[in-house]
């Protein structure tokens, strides 16, 4: 089924969410072959937001983040093994069962796991933002310690700590 | 007290200015820096707390309470922090504290709920002061090494300082050394424009000395050759004369210098003049006036001095300095000029001074009193009683008149004048006027054992012009009227009357001296013959346009202005030519009781009697008979004519107060019966009874009778008819010139 996305949200969370990737305390030791990188993990169905979101991404960036080399990967889900060894992670939808396992390997790896909604919270995503009459990164306070990420502490007066 | 150079000056000024402005500044900045490094600490402290406290609310929103820890240990270390307090919700989540010293910065900042943003604790820091201090200390130490280093350039100013100025001290040091006349060298003098300027100030200040110097040479040269100048010690002891003081003064330098300069002082000369010269010199003024001096001879001189006090720098009199002008010659003048305008006798201002003082008011009042008589005096005691007596009146006047108010003089022969100004009532100078003269009645002379009384006569006028003149009009006039005083303004007709005066005195001079005085005859016939038995000489003036002029316009004249005698001389002179040509011919000259007292002219009619022997044609005609009041001295002149053989007759006899008793004394010949009593004889009986009267009295004294005024027949016949012996009259013949007899003879 096709995922009905907003974009713009999809701008923002393409905006912000590499930003947040530098924000990881340890991301140096999230640096592989002098890149940073994110996988868009996505379904059949979640193609083509998921390239859109890389499309956004990519303009935004320009393959740069900071000083480092920045990399976008749109892995889909069928392909997605416990080797993945991106920097951060972003799932369309973690409610999927298929999804589910992104999460944990994100867990265990002490990835971000950036999801496109923050009602997935309950299924373990990390991070999360939203736009309304403002922009609000969401931070899932509940699984922050299985994430075991820690970020520079003005990102906790950043985002919104939701219980 | 050595004076302080100013270099020095100029050196301790500029150190006490910037000691006084860096410390000033040290003070101001040390304490304002002081307050900024204390409020740039306290904000440190401040900013620490403000940067630890979001990661701090961060990681308590996220339960990081161990991360918070770590923040806080590592915050700690890393400032300079002394401790450190996070409390949340009442929960002390992390204190480190090194020490409790008092004088760290304390500062505290709000924890708030990073979703809900209300305060639910403080991060509270206490900050270290030692970095502070110490910078503050190393701050103020720098301060310190530049002031140190500010002292050297200050000493390093005054040396330079005083090097730039040497040059001011060098130029005051020769300018020090001046002498008068003396040149001052100013080229080894290292200059900069400013004293360049000074250098070159002085120099022409020096040549304004000399040439001012060279003028006051030459002024002092001029003043010594014009004018007599002296120089004295303060206490007036003599340091310098000129040439020109031994000229006058006679006394050399050597006799003067170191003396008091009262050593010519003139003994006339008033102590009062000298206090004030020198209460005047001692007030540190200049004196002027005039003194009289003794020369070495004894003698004097005066001078129109000004004393100048010469004075130091400091005010104080060094010397007097005395410049004098000769005036001794002015003083003489004036004194002259003084007794010119003073009567000598009486020593009150005399008639030149009247005239000059009458000119001063518009509208005098003056008065001229004559002392009556005054003549008699002289003439009776003599000049010096006189003059005695002129002093005593004027002593008298001057001692009873305000001479504030009335100016009193000494006038000629007796008579002095009075004069008062505009501002004096009439009413009140008649009083005084008045008042004198009373005065002058009540006073007695006392000379020696004798005295006498005097009395005198005023007369007054206001007029500013003609002043004297009018007074002494009104004064004859007052004299002649038997009145004590007159006011000229009063009279009537006294200037016709003086003016005619005056006319008929200058008419009558001419004409004697032109010889226009002539002799008229008329004839005198016996009564019963109507044949001329002898005639009457009678004088005539030919007036300038040859015409004759009867003696009734110029007699009087005549007798007032002493023309009467030469008149009388003129007749007798023209008689006797005349009637010593005609032999048989008896003729009459009128003589006046004054001229039988008139010595010179009883002396000169005896001359002529003898020189002619007429004295037996000559009769002698005394007019004015009843005027006669000292028979003593008449009786014995008319003798000595009737010894010479001349007849005497009575003239005008039997008006006003005949008396026929004197005219027993006086041993005449004829009675001229006056023509009052003949001229209406024919039909008047008093002249009639009167004229009988005085025919039957001649005729008992054997004297013989003379009618005149026969004018008509009927008084000729009527006067035949009594008895007259001769007549005379216009009916019978009318007065001819004398000549016309030697006509007639020839």
């Amino acid at each position: 089924m096709a995922l009905s996305v907003d974009p713009l949200l999809l701008q923002a969370q393409a905006s912000i969410f590499p930003k947040i990737m530098l924000l990881d305390n340890a991301i140096s030791n999230k640096i592989k072959a002098n890149r940073l990188v994110l996988d868009i993990v996505h379904t059949d169905a979640q193609t083509a937001s998921a390239t859109k979101l890389k499309s956004v991404i990519d303009t935004e960036y320009n393959n740069s983040l900071g000083d480092l080399r920045f990399e976008v990967r749109l892995v889909n889900i069928k392909d997605f093994g416990a080797e993945e060894d991106a920097a951060a992670y972003y799932v369309f939808d973690a409610s999927l069962p298929s999804v589910k396992k992104v999460v944990s390997h994100a867990k265990s790896a002490q990835r971000i796991c950036f999801g496109y909604s923050y009602k997935d919270f309950n299924d373990g995503i990390l991070i999360s933002l939203f736009v309304k009459e403002k922009t609000y990164i969401y931070l899932n306070k509940s699984v922050l310690h299985q994430y075991a990420v820690k970020f520079t502490p003005i990102f906790y007066r950043i985002a919104k700590v939701i219980e | 007290m050595k004076k302080i150079s100013l270099t020095l000056k100029i050196t301790i000024a500029f150190m006490a200015v910037s000691i006084g402005v860096l410390t000033f500044l040290y003070f101001v900045f040390s304490t304002m820096f002081q307050e900024r490094m204390l409020e740039s600490e306290r904000e440190k402290a401040r900013l620490i707390a403000q940067t630890i406290t979001p990661m701090i609310e961060g990681f308590y929103s996220v339960a990081y309470y161990d991360d918070i820890k770590v923040l806080c240990e590592d915050t700690i270390k890393l400032h300079n922090l002394n401790a450190l307090e996070v409390i949340i919700e009442n929960k002390e989540l992390f204190s480190l504290s090194y020490d409790e010293d008092p004088d760290h910065l304390h500062v505290s900042y709000p924890i708030k709920d990073a979703m809900k943003g209300n305060e639910i604790g403080s991060v509270n820091v206490s900050y270290r002061l030692d970095g502070f201090y110490q910078a503050f200390e190393e701050v103020k130490s720098k301060i310190i090494d530049y002031l140190a280093l500010l002292a050297i350039a200050f000493l390093f100013f005054a040396l330079v300082t005083r090097r730039l100025l040497s040059p001011l001290g060098q130029i005051a040091k020769k300018v020090k050394l001046y002498q008068l006349g003396s040149e001052i060298e100013f080229d080894s003098i290292r200059t900069e424009p400013e004293t360049g300027a000074i250098v070159d100030a002085f120099k022409k200040m020096l040549t304004n000395i000399r040439e001012y110097t060279i003028l006051l040479e030459r002024y002092k040269y001029a003043v010594d050759e014009s004018a007599i100048v002296s120089k004295t010690d303060p206490q007036g002891r003599i340091t310098y004369v000129n040439d020109e003081f031994y000229k006058t003064s006679g006394y050399t330098r050597e006799e003067v210098l170191g003396k008091s300069h009262s050593l010519v002082r003139h003994p006339d000369m008033h102590n009062e003049t000298f206090s004030n010269l020198w209460n005047t010199l001692h007030e540190k003024k200049i004196w002027k006036g005039v003194l009289k001096n003794k020369d070495k001879k004894g003698g004097s001189y005066y001078l129109k001095e000004v004393i100048v006090p010469i004075f130091d720098e400091n005010g104080n009199t060094i010397e007097y300095m005395g410049i004098g002008h000769d005036i001794t010659q002015i003083i003489r003048q004036q004194e002259q000029i003084a007794r010119q305008t003073t009567d000598l006798i009486t020593g009150l201002p005399n008639r030149v001074k009247l005239e000059e003082d009458i000119k001063e008011f518009k509208s005098p009042k003056f008065a001229l009193v004559a002392l009556d008589n005054f003549n008699m005096i002289n003439d009776y005691y003599g000049y010096d009683i006189g003059n005695h007596t002129l002093k005593e009146t004027a002593e008298m006047l001057q001692s009873f008149i305000d001479e504030n108010k009335v100016k009193i003089y000494g006038l000629s022969s007796g008579q002095f004048g009075l004069l008062m100004g505009e501002n004096i009532d009439v009413s009140l100078f008649h009083e005084l006027c008045a008042g004198v003269l009373q005065k002058i009645d009540d006073y007695i002379v006392h000379i020696g054992d004798d005295s006498f009384n005097i009395q005198a006569t005023a007369g007054l006028t206001y007029a500013q012009v003609n002043t004297l003149s009018n007074a002494s009009l009104a004064l004859h006039h007052a004299i002649k009227t038997q009145k004590s005083s007159l006011v000229y303004e009063e009279a009537e007709n006294l200037v016709e009357q003086y003016e005619k005066n005056i006319l008929w005195t200058k008419r009558l001079k001419e004409a004697l001296k032109d010889n226009r005085i002539v002799v008229y005859v008329q004839p005198i016939v016996d009564a019963k013959t109507l044949k001329t038995d002898k005639y009457e000489c009678l004088v005539r003036m030919i007036g300038e346009d040859g015409k004759i002029i009867s003696p009734y316009f110029f007699l009087d004249i005549a007798k007032k202005s002493k023309l009467y005698h030469s008149l009388t001389k003129t007749v007798i002179t023209l008689a006797f030519e005349t009637f010593s040509k005609l032999p048989d011919s008896t003729f009459s000259i009128n003589l006046s009781v004054e001229d039988l007292l008139h010595k010179e002219s009883m002396v000169f009619l005896k001359e002529k009697i003898q020189e002619y022997g007429l004295a037996s044609r000559l009769i002698l005609e005394i007019v004015e008979s009843e005027g006669i009041e000292n028979f003593s001295e008449i009786i014995p002149l008319i003798n000595d004519m009737k010894a010479l053989g001349c007849k005497i007759a009575i003239d005008d006899f039997g008006t006003g107060y005949s008396n026929f008793a004197y005219l027993m004394q006086l041993n005449v010949d004829y009675i001229k019966i006056d023509g009052s009593l003949i001229k209406h004889i024919d039909h008047d009986p008093n002249s009639q009874i009167i004229s009988h009267t005085i025919m039957d009295f001649a005729k008992q004294l054997e004297l013989k009778t003379v009618a005149e005024f026969i004018h008509n027949e009927a008084v000729m016949t009527y006067t035949q008819g009594m008895g007259i012996d001769f007549l005379q009259g216009f009916h019978l013949g009318e007065p001819f010139p004398i000549e016309t007899l030697l006509e007639k003879e020839d």
